[in-house]
């Protein structure tokens, strides 16, 4: 699995980045955890428990896969590129939203609990996601 | 007559040259997953392949053939299973320019144990030499493998057709060895 870190993201925007995520998951119940990656599959930051048995990095890498495959599927049908795109699961939705400012290309992924339905979780996700793009803007 | 539909598979490390080879081959414009590429230390490349790349092309009246390329960075190896199912085969694209390539080769080959083992896969050279195909050849030849080895410019349909049909020849001719 290749750790290289990402040069474009400094350790300042990195532990910027973590800060609002981990405000956005207690702000929010429901939320398990947040990953944001770049958009080319590298983890940046994320609330993924240590116990659980999750790999950061490929899960990174994953995310990065859907977004690109939403964005050339809305793209072929037309609908110009995505923002986001959900998977259904039995145990809880999965979203990802893309975040894009004059620098840096963003996948932030969010897994939620079975209790937690899409409206709410978009609307989270949405949130978090703001408050992201702000620190984009702010820092290198 | 209805023709046979077959999916064909580009593996390769990034810059090989997947994405311009399935443009280059497919007769309608080919769908990509390119992204901004974030570490130019790795690789100095401005866009990077994250999912796959789509084409098709018309082989003749009797064969479509589907194409997809994986995403070529190794952290994309848990996506790689994926784009790859269905396929009957696959033509490895390294690039001899790149430092290590033919230890990426061997990474490729290791990745893709069913299509290597079962003769499926065609190696093509991106901007090498008559020598160095002929140390690819010795380097297969230590790994018990014998692939056909071909140098392929991605920019040229002539020697994609040319190699695409050296690769669909051999599954026949293995197809009907093993029947």
């Amino acid at each position: 699995m290749n750790n290289v870190a990402t040069p474009l993201i400094s350790n300042t925007l990195r532990a910027a980045c973590l800060e609002r995520i981990k405000e956005a998951q207690s702000g929010s119940g429901g939320i398990e955890f947040l990953l944001l990656a770049t958009s080319d599959g590298y983890s940046i930051c994320h609330t993924i428990p240590a116990s659980q048995d999750i790999q950061p990095s490929r899960l990174a890498a994953m995310a990065a896969s859907f977004s690109g495959i939403s964005d050339g599927l809305a793209a072929n049908a037309n609908k110009q590129s995505a923002n986001g795109s959900i998977i259904e699961t039995g145990h809880g939705l999965l979203v990802c939203r893309q975040i894009k400012s004059s620098r840096h290309e963003l996948v932030l992924l969010a897994a939620y609990d079975k209790s937690t339905n899409h409206g709410l979780a978009l609307w989270s996700l949405n949130n978090a996601a703001k408050q992201i793009a702000n620190v984009l803007e702010h820092y290198n | 007559m209805t023709p046979v539909h077959n999916k064909i598979l580009f593996i390769g490390p990034m810059g090989a040259g997947k994405t311009t080879a399935i443009q280059t081959l497919s007769d309608d414009m080919a769908a990509n997953t390119e992204v901004r590429n974030s570490n130019r230390d790795m690789y100095d490349k401005a866009t990077t392949t994250v999912a796959m790349d789509y084409g098709a092309i018309q082989l003749d009246d009797e064969q479509l053939v589907h194409l997809y390329g994986i995403p070529g960075q190794k952290h994309f190896e848990a996506v790689w299973p994926v784009i790859a199912k269905g396929a009957i085969g696959a033509i490895l694209l390294v690039n001899a320019s790149q430092p290590d390539w033919q230890n990426d080769m061997l990474y490729f080959l290791n990745a893709f144990p069913q299509l290597v083992t079962s003769g499926s896969l065609v190696v093509a050279i991106n901007r090498g030499s008559d020598q160095q195909q002929l140390q690819i050849l010795e380097l297969l030849s230590q790994q018990n493998l014998c692939l056909p080895v071909l140098l392929t410019d991605p920019r040229d349909r002539g020697q994609l057709v040319m190699t695409l049909e050296i690769l669909i020849a051999n599954l026949e001719i293995e197809t009907l060895i093993h029947e």
